[in-house]
């Protein structure tokens, strides 16, 4: 979707300010979002397409306003509303009725774990490969040339708008990979080829790029390519 | 508090008394949620514990540098990181949520790696730990594509003009690991005094290792 999240190229955003010293979490609410995104995730309750989904629809204004986590509860929030998992009356009410305990800052793992927190905990120290079996052999190779296509789905999509009906070069072959969209939009595993695609800065941004001859490479699933 | 005059908070956003509802502070947000969803039987507080735990005591780029200073010291190791990263990593005992598929992007003197996630904040957890504000940031996914050298003027990085620039956007479920160059005068150094000059953002390519020189006149 020509989201707000799409925003490689845009300008104005201001300078990039790195945090000194930065910890992993910034409020003890940060923390408990993150684990509960992860668990949700790893009990499958969603997939990461999906969570990507949900923050990609909020509001540019929302979006750019709120902080990294804020934009995660609210797309949470939608999520697990759209699934049927909550509903938002249950959400407001629990919210508005839950005593104002502070949260407690950096949790201790417990010393004897259930059999669903070993569980999750293993996931995360194993991880879950998205990489799958295909039978159609790939029809790029690095070194060959490509033109990604013109699409604007209003969906889920991980062709940037920046690389969209330009040239480039196959630069790796990543295997075949569950593509992304299918995954959104609730249509399970569908493998499809990968490739991290090399585009010149010119080829992108033309009289404008940076001087220096930078190269921008950026990983796009076959079907978003056409030869050339 | 019911009528209360359209007003510009501190952040200068404008509050319309009209649609005026109670403030839900964000963080009755998050324990609304963790307890609906313990509630309804789907997930626990130990395991929201124990991740958070996880993430803050365990995974970070310590690992990512222990990679690194392998690369440097290691030439098979080199090799095999080149070769297939993610069965490197794991040599060393790493693998794990969003570092399932990993590329290794050596710098060189004529060559630089940066990458970046524009359309949202993927990164390899496993080496890395939680990636910082500003690498979720739209300032950073907006600009490192199209001007990477004004990124690392923000970083306080110069970079030889001759030395070409290689963005990665990491858009799939792929991720990478910058390899630095090794410094200068660390010929005698062991694997774990290397490690210790690598820096997280040196892994990014946003930054540098560590001069291992002592700072003097």
């Amino acid at each position: 979707m020509n989201g707000i999240h799409d925003i490689g190229g845009r300008h104005g955003l201001g300078p990039v300010i790195p945090e000194v010293n930065e910890p992993p979490f910034h409020a003890a609410w940060e923390g408990r979002m993150h684990g509960i995104a992860v668990a949700c995730q790893v009990s499958g309750i969603n997939n990461s397409p999906e969570h990507r989904s949900a923050v990609e629809q909020l509001p540019y204004a929302t979006y750019l306003h709120n902080s990294y986590y804020e934009n995660w509860v609210f797309a949470f929030e939608a999520l697990l509303v759209r699934k049927g998992v909550v509903t938002s009356a249950e959400l407001r009410r629990r919210a508005s009725e839950l005593s104002p305990v502070a949260m407690q800052d950096h949790p201790h793992e417990p010393t004897n774990l259930s059999e669903y927190a070993s569980k999750l905990k293993a996931v995360l120290y194993r991880g879950a490969p998205q990489d799958r079996p295909i039978s159609r052999r790939p029809k790029f190779q690095p070194g060959d040339p490509v033109r990604t296509l013109n699409l604007n789905s209003c969906r889920h999509s991980r062709l940037p708008g920046y690389v969209r009906d330009k040239t480039g070069v196959v630069a790796l072959y990543h295997g075949a990979h569950c593509h992304a969209e299918a995954q959104a939009e609730g249509h399970g595993e569908l493998p499809e080829h990968l490739y991290a695609v090399r585009f010149t800065a010119y080829s992108l941004w033309g009289p404008d790029a940076e001087a220096g001859a930078p190269t921008v490479c950026v990983d796009l699933f076959e079907d978003y390519l056409q030869a050339v | 508090m019911m009528d209360e005059e359209a007003s510009d908070n501190a952040d200068g956003h404008k509050r319309h008394s009209h649609v005026w509802t109670p403030p839900l502070e964000i963080e009755a947000r998050v324990r609304a949620l963790e307890s609906l969803l313990v509630e309804k039987g789907l997930t626990t507080h130990d395991a929201i514990d124990t991740l958070i735990a996880a993430f803050e005591n365990d995974l970070g780029p310590m690992h990512g540098a222990r990679v690194v200073a392998k690369a440097w010291s290691d030439p098979a190791y080199r090799t095999r990181l080149s070769d297939d990263a993610t069965a490197a990593i794991e040599e060393l005992g790493y693998r794990g949520l969003q570092t399932e598929h990993v590329a290794a992007l050596f710098n060189t003197k004529t060559d630089h790696h940066m990458w970046v996630c524009t359309l949202c904040s993927c990164y390899p957890w496993t080496l890395l730990g939680i990636p910082p504000v500003w690498f979720k940031s739209p300032a950073y996914r907006a600009k490192v594509v199209s001007h990477p050298r004004e990124v690392l003027k923000d970083f306080g990085v110069t970079l030889d003009p001759a030395v070409t620039i290689h963005v990665w956007d990491t858009s799939a479920e792929q991720r990478y690991i910058v390899i630095p160059e090794r410094p200068a005068g660390t010929d005698s150094m062991s694997e774990e005094e290397l490690a210790r000059l690598v820096t997280r953002d040196s892994m990014i390519g946003t930054g540098f290792p560590l001069d291992p020189r002592p700072v003097g006149p």
